[in-house]
């Protein structure tokens, strides 16, 4: 009798569909595999370092004319042109490859997954232009939109970016808190006074929020002119500022912002459609109708109810955004040396592949490995969550 | 039908202004400019040159020239090449660009259509987890990888084919086969899942109680249903297409779109720039707009408000 | 029991198992049972009975894998199905076996007109030309009551109700005129009114066309008025198999008799509870040794735990798989007498 009370207990959807995902052995593999991936990134270095010495920027200083040797006891991925040890260097692009991957991703589920549910939620006019305005974004080349990302805040200009930061992140903070604000005192006015009193202050309100409304529109037209007057922002930044970062450090971190910020399109999409199709099912009508207020039936009710999908395509989005970040590496604007990503040492390899085919071996299975554990825990997880679609 | 088409054409054209204004304030946001390049101009030229192009104007005239000259489809000459308008500059490149993308695609499709299906019927076959398992390990590759590998493999060790440069059919094979790679890869797998699911459904059953031979139902109940992912993959696949040919040209060295749209960025070549995206952005919306009518044609069931 | 020449079907031991996650689903297990030209056969039973699977077996629709069809022989005219090649089971489909199916929503290709839905099966069997086939579509189409099927034949099903697109679905059944129609839950999707329409109409055309008919439902009350004889599944298995009347009056099975009490009765309506047989549908992927239906039975004792019940007869027709099957037949009996009597 204990028995089956504790199985009633622990037969939640989620547990059921983890229970599922374990029967899975592609992708236990694949967690398996991302797991102990994740851990070598993060104690290999140090482990190496402690062990042999060698750091992923170690340049050895024997005056061998080639430099570059093939896997070996003590370098056993081999070592780079330089004589770098590879296997220090691809754990140490690992931590970058599987930082851009997650914190891209999360930045991408942020963005992605409000804006989707509010447009989805909203529906009708405000659905439709918050979809046109994606659909101009995905028109415009996300190359262009990073490259002026890294060209703006990168470099010299971060600690810029640093200090803004707290301005926007307040500035845009105070104007939601205001709009907020201002429709709560205009709803208890309305209803406290639904007579002229109340018709006046309503009035009034409308009034208000106009004014607001143009002063934000009148700061963003002034800060822009600021800008596009002088012929650039950039350099002015810079010289207020002055001060360098360090390049290397910032210019990643910028990647990730920037990757995230490219990527929210498609899951705002997904989002979208599954809020559209869950929003006129009788338990959202019963939140709205014991008045349950929009922003927590959006983010009580809705999202977790379409969260199968959005876990789907986040494990997706993952792989995605480390091919994106291996190939604006190998246009010269991801990481930057003496870091080096999975991307970058791949293509390092291409570049000596007949000569030293360890060089991309190494670098390119390991990434292959774990896209491909990636990929396969993402197809456990929608098997696990959708049990209709399960292979038998 | 027809009035919802010609709407979303009449859209079509603002969305695409819109997104030329954005890209001209990106690049005008963005440090430094075409003339803080390599070589030093002196001071009295770079003003001249300035008053020429109108960049000693404010910022709102030269974005109502730059607009009023836009919505007359003429981008003015590059600035790099000097004396070639930045129409000739895309006709001149597009070509090599289309051709890899287009037959990409169409191999991708062929190639994605054929094993998806095939592994939907023959679920958990060796052809499934074998052609699935080639489809997964493509999603996983690189492309600047996989070219590289193939032209080490079939111009170096196995003289079949040229390893780079235009010219021939034989030229074609490598980058197309490089670039569309990952789209077979996706459209494969996408066609499996939605047939499954389409294989399951109860009308499927109808249609077998019938007595139709597998081949009917296949191709005239299961079909229409099972590609209505693919075909909303399109338009995600187009604007990564554009992506994949940068790298392409790249490896293949194409004289293409996409390397003239990289090369400009890196020089910040205003007018190619803004040619560029606002030619690239029309297609992609354009695109878009066939993708849902013809979702239309495929599912009666959409109407077209 | 001996080859019946009047028999159109003849399904003896047929037992479909499934292999799910959870382990051998034996969704039928050994079941017989005849039909004779011209007869309505009902099976009824609860979801998970096996009912479904026992129809889909006989179209050789199982989807393998999961499913197979284990053992037993499905003798349609006289020809095994279970030994025929698909080709030879396709020639069948649809021509001489036709089936409904439950769900009226689902069941028609939503991106194909329903004229091609309707004429695909005419000119498969019949050989109809375009024309032909279009014509006897439309005419088809009247049979069923729809009224302008000369408009209607071009729509597509999202244009059609659940009870005009089940028309369509037996218009589509109908077609080739089959001598066996199975009818799987044909009007469980429907409103209630639409569900006495649909059954009228399945009544008239088998009366016109004299086709035999496997109703298949869930609800006796369907299958009382309709049907020569009952089948009772229960867990895969034959629970009772009677003439209807028999089966109304003198039920010999303690599960059949919780399933006519369940029925609601106007006519004894007294504001007493509706009956209700008490627990759930086993899961038949673990079934006890004995009894499946022992959990839930009123007469339970031990043996019906223990050891699996004999399939009793009671007479010619008339059989019952239960322990007591014999006294249980005696009670309705009784029971019948005094509500005559009274």
């Amino acid at each position: 009798m204990d028995q089956s009370i504790e199985d009633i207990k622990g037969a939640s959807p989620w547990h059921d569909a983890w229970k599922r995902l374990l029967k899975n052995s592609l992708a236990v593999f694949g967690l398996i595999v991302l797991i102990v991936m994740i851990l070598a990134v993060i104690v290999g270095p140090s482990i190496i370092e402690w062990t042999t010495g060698y750091t992923y920027d170690l340049v050895p200083s024997q005056h061998d004319l080639v430099k570059a040797m093939p896997p070996s006891i003590s370098h056993p991925f081999g070592t780079d042109d330089l004589g770098r040890d590879l296997l220090a260097r691809v754990l140490q692009g690992g931590r970058i490859s599987l930082m851009v991957g997650i914190i891209s991703t999360f930045v991408s589920l942020v963005v992605g997954v409000s804006y989707g549910a509010i447009a989805g939620y909203l529906g009708g006019k405000m659905d439709n232009l918050m979809m046109r305005i994606v659909d101009i974004i995905y028109a415009i080349p996300y190359m262009l939109i990073v490259i002026v990302l890294l060209a703006v805040f990168g470099g010299p200009n971060t600690k810029a970016l640093v200090t803004w930061i707290p301005q926007i992140v307040a500035g845009s903070l105070l104007l939601i808190l205001g709009i907020l604000l201002a429709v709560r005192i205009y709803r208890k006015i309305v209803t406290r006074f639904s007579s002229t009193a109340g018709l006046a202050a309503q009035y009034l309100l409308k009034g208000l929020l106009i004014v607001i409304l143009a002063a934000t529109l009148f700061g963003i037209i002034y800060f822009s002119s600021i800008a596009l007057g002088s012929t650039s922002l950039g350099p002015s930044l810079a010289n207020w500022y002055g001060t360098n970062l360090s390049q290397g450090v910032s210019q990643i971190f910028l990647l990730f912002f920037a990757l995230g910020l490219v990527s929210w399109l498609t899951m705002a999409r997904v989002v979208r459609g599954q809020i559209l199709s869950l929003k006129n099912q009788e338990f959202v009508i019963a939140a709205k109708a014991t008045g349950v207020s929009p922003f927590m039936i959006i983010f009580r009710h809705l999202i977790p109810n379409a969260l199968g999908p959005v876990i789907v395509y986040a494990t997706l989005t993952v792989p995605a955004v480390m091919l994106t970040e291996a190939f604006l590496s190998y246009l010269g604007l991801g990481v930057q040396a003496p870091y080096a990503s999975w991307g970058s040492l791949s293509l390092d390899g291409v570049k000596n592949l007949a000569i030293f085919p360890w060089q991309l071996i190494f670098p390119g299975v390991t990434m292959a490995l774990t896209l491909f554990s990636l990929n396969f825990l993402g197809d456990g997880i929608r098997d696990a969550l959708d049990p209709q679609t399960r292979k038998f | 039908m027809l009035t919802f088409i010609i709407r979303r054409l009449l859209i079509v054209i603002p969305m695409a202004l819109l997104v030329v204004t954005v890209t001209w304030v990106l690049i005008r946001i963005a440090p430094g400019n075409f003339y803080s390049g390599e070589k030093k101009i002196p001071a009295a030229i770079e003003a001249n040159i300035r008053k020429k192009y109108g960049l000693d104007q404010p910022w709102y005239t030269q974005y109502g020239m730059m607009m009023s000259n836009v919505i007359r489809g003429d981008f003015g000459d590059s600035l790099k090449y000097q004396g070639q308008s930045v129409n000739e500059i895309i006709i001149r490149h597009l070509p090599y660009s289309a051709t890899i993308g287009v037959l990409a695609y169409l191999l991708a499709l062929l190639v994605g259509l054929s094993a998806g299906t095939i592994a939907a019927l023959k679920q958990n076959s060796l052809f499934d987890y074998g052609s699935m398992s080639i489809a997964m390990l493509g999603l996983s590759v690189p492309n600047f990888v996989l070219g590289p590998v193939l032209i080490l493999i079939f111009a170096f060790w196995v003289y079949v084919l040229p390893p780079a440069r235009w010219g021939g059919i034989s030229a074609l094979v490598l980058p197309v086969i490089t670039l569309g790679a990952i789209y077979a890869a996706y459209i494969a797998r996408l066609t499996r899942a939605g047939m499954l699911e389409v294989l399951r459904s109860d009308y499927i059953r109808t249609a077998r109680a019938k007595g139709l031979d597998e081949r009917t139902v296949l191709f005239r109940h299961a079909f229409r249903g099972g590609i209505v992912p693919v075909v909303s993959f399109t338009g995600p696949a187009l604007a990564g297409l554009l992506a994949g040919t940068v790298v392409v040209e790249r490896v293949f060295a194409i004289p293409g779109l996409g390397n003239i749209f990289i090369q400009a960025v890196q020089n910040r070549d205003e007018p190619l720039i803004l040619g560029i995206v606002a030619f690239i952005s029309i297609m992609i919306l354009v695109f878009n707009l066939l993708v849902d009518i013809s979702y239309g044609f495929i599912d009666p069931r959409i109407r077209f408000e | 029991m001996t080859v019946n020449n009047d028999a159109i079907l003849s399904v003896r031991n047929l037992k479909t198992y499934f292999q799910t996650e959870d382990g051998l689903v034996r969704a039928v297990d050994g079941i017989s049972f005849e039909l004779k030209k011209g007869e309505t056969i009902g099976i009824v039973g609860e979801s998970g009975s096996g009912k479904s699977a026992t129809s889909l077996s006989i179209m050789r629709l199982i989807q393998e894998p999961p499913g197979k069809i284990v053992d037993g022989t499905i003798d349609f005219d006289g020809v095994d199905i279970l030994k025929l090649p698909l080709d030879e089971v396709r020639k069948i489909r649809g021509k001489r076996i036709a089936m409904i199916f439950q769900d009226p929503m689902t069941s028609l290709n939503p991106f194909l007109k329903i004229s091609t839905q309707l004429m695909e099966v005419t000119r498969l069997h019949l050989d109809h030309t375009k024309r032909q086939a279009y014509e006897h579509a439309v005419r088809m189409l009247k049979t069923v009551g729809i009224s302008d099927a000369e408009q209607r034949i071009n729509n597509y099903p999202h244009e059609f109700s659940g009870g005009m697109r089940q028309r369509v679905m037996i218009a589509m059944a109908l077609s080739c005129d089959p001598e066996l129609l199975i009818a799987d839950e044909p009007t469980t999707a429907l409103d209630v009114t639409i569900q006495a329409q649909i059954l009228e109409l399945i009544k008239d055309l088998k009366a016109r066309m004299r086709t035999s008919v496997v109703l298949i439902t869930h609800d006796l009350g369907v299958v009382a008025g309709m049907t020569d004889k009952i089948i009772v599944m229960y867990a895969g298995r034959v629970f009772e198999q009677a003439p209807t009347r028999e089966l109304f009056a003198m039920p010999a099975n303690p599960y059949t008799r919780g399933l006519l009490r369940s029925v609601p009765d106007p006519a004894h309506e007294d504001g007493t509870e509706l009956y209700q047989i008490p627990g759930l549908p086993p899961d038949v992927a673990q079934l006890p040794a004995g009894c499946p239906f022992a959990e839930r039975c009123e007469r339970a004792e031990d043996i019906c735990r223990r050891d699996f019940p004999p399939f009793v007869q009671i007479n010619a027709e008339h059989h019952s798989l239960c322990h007591f099957a014999l006294e249980v037949h005696e009670g309705s009996q009784k029971e019948a007498l005094v509500e005559v009597s009274a």
